[in-house]
């Protein structure tokens, strides 16, 4: 009995011990020491979004070393970061999210994406005032209403679905299209039926839809349905891969519309379809890599100096990478803004005022006071099955309608 | 379950709920070091010991169904939903304060427990696993799509709760209602177990014809038996919603079943202490591997993806390890090792 | 209109069905002889795909040969884990073998996503992609093949266990595990074999799905259809298993056309589930299953 209290008596020491060397570290802001800022992200890792978060690391380890080896830190700091996986699982991102602020104290949180499982840690971030700078998401309600601390670099597909129907009838001039919309039925599917029914209600037409669960494969029933209703313009919200699958499903049972994929569907796994992926058209708000751009050039070099040119080659293959490297070279000027003595609300307001962004054509990145979006330009891409690209078919624009609770900013 | 009764030697003592002494002091010591520790570890180990706690009282509930009365659900995590979604349309909504919410959604999940224990009585083994599957499967449905009342997968955020004026909004603070809660669920299925109830529920588990013969109402017990259990996972569903602040659909999949019948397997049927460590082992389990992982995925971001399947391959290995080595789970081992120890000094 | 839609819904139905039944079919085998529920089924199935797109991409195999390589290799896995995993375990709580064999999804799900990674893989398809018309109705050749597939298996088991010594010491062990091994039943090789003859028909359900869909570690998810499968046929019985994944590929496709305006999306997901709920309420153990009388 002496010897189990004993062992429980250490054991308590021990836990004492440990918790009194990790209070020990206090610091000015959390997460940032003399020599060192440390920022934490949470990754898909063995998820349906394990895809992203390969692409993510690969970006943040570029990050890390550009700016450690070749711009020799921010105002003398190194950056660091941490990576915890969530599966993209909501309870799991709250656990990882609770962890990297409470347990590794990050100064922020970097290049994540998903609005489900961002979904969940919302009143976290409030709660916490911990700047949350995020890759992609494409439904409204993540950046309106604005939440401070929480910055999106999104394509809300509310907006691409007005731009299909503004370029259906302004560009291409179809008289009487029938509109249809195929989306898995969250909130990003409900996000881009309600663009579509926003744009077709301005130009007066009607629109016809039908939801699969996500996950689901079978897409069957719903190319039917949308067949039957005599479906000629079809918007898809979803994956890639389940976007070739639609596109199969349709030709399988003869339905011939024009798809419009939004940008997720700007993704090599939409040419698993084949040929049948050809000419139909998708959005995207990112410079494309044949376009040769300075950004694209810079960022691939970076890429095969700091990972080889073999490690690069899966990465970049993907027409995403703009998306979550545009992002960190945002920040990196943000933080440099920001001066020597870094906190938090400094970060979140330089993020907010820098302007007119030069990404050297990797697309537009800007917020302001109370904007958060960061993406406010498109293109309209045309897919080429032959040459497995996409091509733009008209210049950068805005929808007809811009929509909203919120100030949006204005085209220049 | 011959095991559990290894350590006994008279009925008195097989009716008390702490057999021994050294039992008795050792929980005092354990129930100290619980009490005590949000005083010495950080916030992130708080969250984790409340996620811990929340299993654990779930993982009881679903005991006694699956332990006790020997009915296998795989609808358990859609109880916790109910109860989940119940507090939190009453509290967000209605504005319930905490202290009514959390009962009313355990009543919630009870009365569509009792709904759902009807078809038991004709149903069998995995026919019935499978019907409960149904349930599983048609909550969720039924959660994502009645988007009126539970905004679908936008979430219901939660009101911070409160108790007799003193907010709880800090995990600490939290962390002591949970733990209430889990010591209550915990003593309260050692009771029932020891009470005519449990001994009934375990008599149908064993051969449920016999014990209709000798005079067990089974119609009236296997209800019960759901309702016992889907009140408990109703209310660690509400505590789960208050922790977590927001919930939506995702957070109450068929995924979410399979880890407590897990956690209930893994530490060992039939037991409180082994539905109490199969609980905190299985939420553990995932923070050690990632514990680990962490850093390497950190270090070497490119071979990340790598390091999510390696960690899923070990998360799957140390189970089928166990349960090779110690079928009866942690609680068999537990009781190994007390059996080897308890001739001590005097061992062959 | 009508009617060619109708055909339409009712033939991919039917292929989704075949597929569903395949898993149920070695759900079923599993059960039958061991008493054990195999949650790896699933996973069998998608590691059986993968393997075959290994054989038939990376290695050059033609498809035929490829597939029946992956045929080959999958009853060798099967085997193989059936004595290292599941053989300690008889005697054991029937729990903790499921435990078990859930702790076996897992691993396999890890080492597909190790060695071929989290993106989903295209499937080299070998049926032409331009659809048949029949009676004005366009129909895919894949699922006809799929179809076909599925019919020639149940006739093979069907006579493998009407006839067959093997087949009838399979049934004899399902039907009275100890007597059969008393009688000179090889018990541990019908063991074996029951996980063989499991991960050969996932194997073929594995590569059929994958050639009408693709490629991805989650595909083992629709294998989850296969249970109200075999609780709708009837959980000892084969012939029911098979056709309790043809009803329920066809409902939930006709009900994903037809209910979804009324009842929500994703209705088809669910249909099977309520399928079974109905179902169990008329006949508490399935369309073909043997009620079983208890002796106290």
């Amino acid at each position: 009995m002496k010897k189990k209290v004993l062992r429980f008596g250490m054991a308590i020491l021990c836990i004492l011990g440990v918790s009194f060397f990790a209070m020990a570290n206090v610091q000015a802001e959390v997460g940032v020491t003399k020599d060192k800022i440390l920022f934490g992200s949470f990754q898909d890792m063995s998820g349906p979004g394990a895809y992203l978060g390969k692409q993510c690391s690969a970006a943040l380890a570029v990050w890390k070393k550009w700016v450690n080896e070749d711009l020799g830190g921010i105002h003398g700091r190194k950056v660091d970061f941490v990576i915890e996986d969530m599966k993209y699982d909501p309870v799991l991102t709250k656990t990882a999210f609770t962890k990297l602020v409470h347990q590794h104290k990050v100064f922020a949180i970097i290049t994540v994406y998903g609005s489900t499982p961002c979904t969940a840690i919302l009143e976290d971030i409030k709660r916490e005032k911990i700047p949350v700078f995020t890759t992609a998401a494409t439904t409204q309600n993540m950046f309106d209403p604005p939440i401070r601390y929480l910055f999106w670099y999104a394509c809300s597909d509310e907006d691409n679905g007005i731009m299909m129907v503004d370029y259906l009838v302004n560009d291409l001039k179809v008289k009487n299209p029938k509109l249809g919309v195929v989306y898995q039925d969250d909130e990003w599917g409900k996000s881009a039926l309600k663009g579509v029914k926003l744009g077709a209600k301005k130009y007066g037409l009607k629109v016809a839809s039908s939801a699969y669960k996500r996950g689901s494969k079978n897409l069957n029933a719903q190319a039917m349905k949308m067949k039957a209703k005599g479906v000629t313009h079809c918007f898809y919200a979803g994956y890639a891969p389940v976007y070739a699958n639609l596109l199969k499903e349709a030709n399988k049972i003869g339905w011939k519309p024009v798809f419009f994929g939004d940008y997720v569907t700007v993704d090599p796994r939409a040419f698993m379809a084949g040929k049948l992926a050809h000419g139909h058209y998708h959005f995207f708000s990112l410079g494309m890599r044949h376009e040769r751009g300075p950004g694209w050039i810079k960022m691939e070099k970076l890429f095969a100096d700091k990972l080889g040119e073999e490690t690069a080659k899966g990465p970049l293959g993907w027409r995403i990478m703009p998306m979550m490297w545009t992002p960190l070279l945002f920040l990196t000027q943000a933080l440099e803004d920001c001066g020597r003595d870094l906190t938090r609300e400094k970060l979140v307001d330089a993020l907010e005022s820098i302007q007119d962004f030069d990404s050297g054509g990797l697309g537009k990145i800007q917020y302001g006071p109370n904007i958060r979006k960061g993406t406010h330009y498109y293109r309209v891409l045309q897919c080429d099955a032959e040459k497995k690209d996409f091509f733009p078919v008209t210049g950068w624009r805005q929808p007809s309608i811009l929509y909203g609770s919120k100030e949006r900013p204005v085209a220049k | 379950m011959a095991v559990t009764r290894f350590c006994v030697r008279t009925y008195e003592q097989d009716l008390r709920i702490f057999p021994s002494l050294a039992a008795r002091i050792s929980l005092i010591i354990f129930g100290l070091v619980l009490l005590g520790l949000p005083f010495f570890v950080g916030k992130y180990v708080v969250f984790v010991a409340c996620v811990c706690g929340v299993s654990v009282i779930s993982a009881l509930g679903l005991n006694i169904l699956t332990g006790y009365t020997g009915l296998i659900s795989l609808g358990h995590a859609a109880f916790m939903g109910i109860g989940a979604y119940t507090a939190a349309i009453l509290s967000s909504k209605a504005g319930f304060p905490f202290v009514a919410a959390l009962p009313l959604a355990g009543l919630m999940a009870a009365a569509i427990g009792a709904v759902v224990g009807v078809p038991t009585l004709r149903l069998k083994g995995l026919y019935l696993v499978v019907t409960t599957l149904a349930f599983q499967f048609i909550t969720e449905h039924v959660i994502y799509h009645w988007e009126s009342l539970t905004l679908s997968d936008r979430g219901i955020i939660l009101p911070s709760p409160a108790l007799l004026g003193y907010k709880l909004d800090t995990y600490e603070s939290f962390y002591y209602v949970i733990l209430f809660f889990a010591v209550a669920a915990a003593m309260f299925t050692k009771n029932l177990a020891m009470s005519r109830t449990g001994r009934a529920f375990v008599a149908v588990r064993d051969r449920d014809i016999a014990a209709e013969i000798i005079g067990i109402h089974l119609a009236k017990y296997k209800i019960l038996a759901f309702v016992i259990s889907s009140f408990i996972a109703g209310l660690a569903g509400a505590l789960y919603a208050y922790l977590m602040g927001l919930i939506g659909p995702d957070h109450f999949t068929f995924n979410q079943s399979i880890l407590y019948i897990a956690m209930i397997i893994v530490g060992g049927l039939g037991t409180v202490f082994g539905s109490v460590i199969g609980a905190v082992f299985m939420v553990l389990l995932p923070e050690v591997i990632s514990a680990v992982t962490g850093p390497i995925a950190s270090a070497y971001p490119t071979f990340s993806p790598r390091v999510g399947a390696i960690s899923v391959i070990v998360y799957g290995l140390v189970i089928i390890g166990f349960l090779l080595f110690e079928p009866d789970g942690l609680f068999g081992i537990w009781i190994k090792i007390k059996r080897y120890w308890k001739p001590w000094p005097f061992t062959y | 209109m009508g009617f060619q839609i109708l055909i339409q819904l009712i033939i991919t139905g039917l292929a989704w069905g075949s597929i569903y039944a395949c898993i149920a079919l070695g759900f079923v085998l599993i059960f039958k002889s061991t008493d054990i529920f195999n949650f790896a089924q699933p996973e069998l199935m998608m590691f059986g795909a993968y393997i075959a797109f290994t054989l038939i991409t990376t290695l050059k195999l033609p498809f035929v040969l490829g597939f029946f390589c992956a045929l080959i290799l999958m009853v060798l896995i099967g085997s193989l884990l059936e004595m290292m995993v599941v053989r300690p375990m008889i005697g054991e709580p029937v729990l903790a073998v499921i435990m078990v064999t859930l702790g076996l999804a897992n691993v396999l799900r890890g080492l597909t996503g190790l060695f071929w990674g989290y993106e989903e893989l295209q499937f080299p398809s070998p049926f032409p992609e331009e659809p048949l018309i029949i009676f004005g109705a366009a129909i895919n050749q894949a699922e006809i093949y799929t179809i076909l597939a599925t019919a020639i298996l149940l006739v093979i088991f069907f006579l493998f266990f009407k006839y067959s010594g093997a087949g009838i010491s399979m049934r004899a062990t399902a039907e009275d595990t100890r007597t059969a091994f008393l009688m000179g039943i090889n018990v541990k090789g019908v063991f074996t074999a029951s996980w063989a003859i499991a991960s050969l028909v996932a194997t073929i359900a594995g590569v059929f799905l994958a050639s009408f869909t693709f490629l991805e570690p989650i595909m083992g998810h629709v294998g989850l259809k296969a249970l109200p499968a075999i609780i709708l046929g009837g959980l000892d019985s084969v012939h029911g298993a098979i056709i309790g994944g043809l009803i329920i590929g066809v409902t939930e496709n006709l009900a994903g056309f037809y209910l979804e305006d009324y009842l929500g999306s994703g209705i088809n997901e669910i249909t099977a589930y309520v399928i079974v709920l109905i179902v169990m309420m008329i006949r508490p153990y399935g369309l073909f299953g043997t009620k079983e009388i208890e002796r106290v």
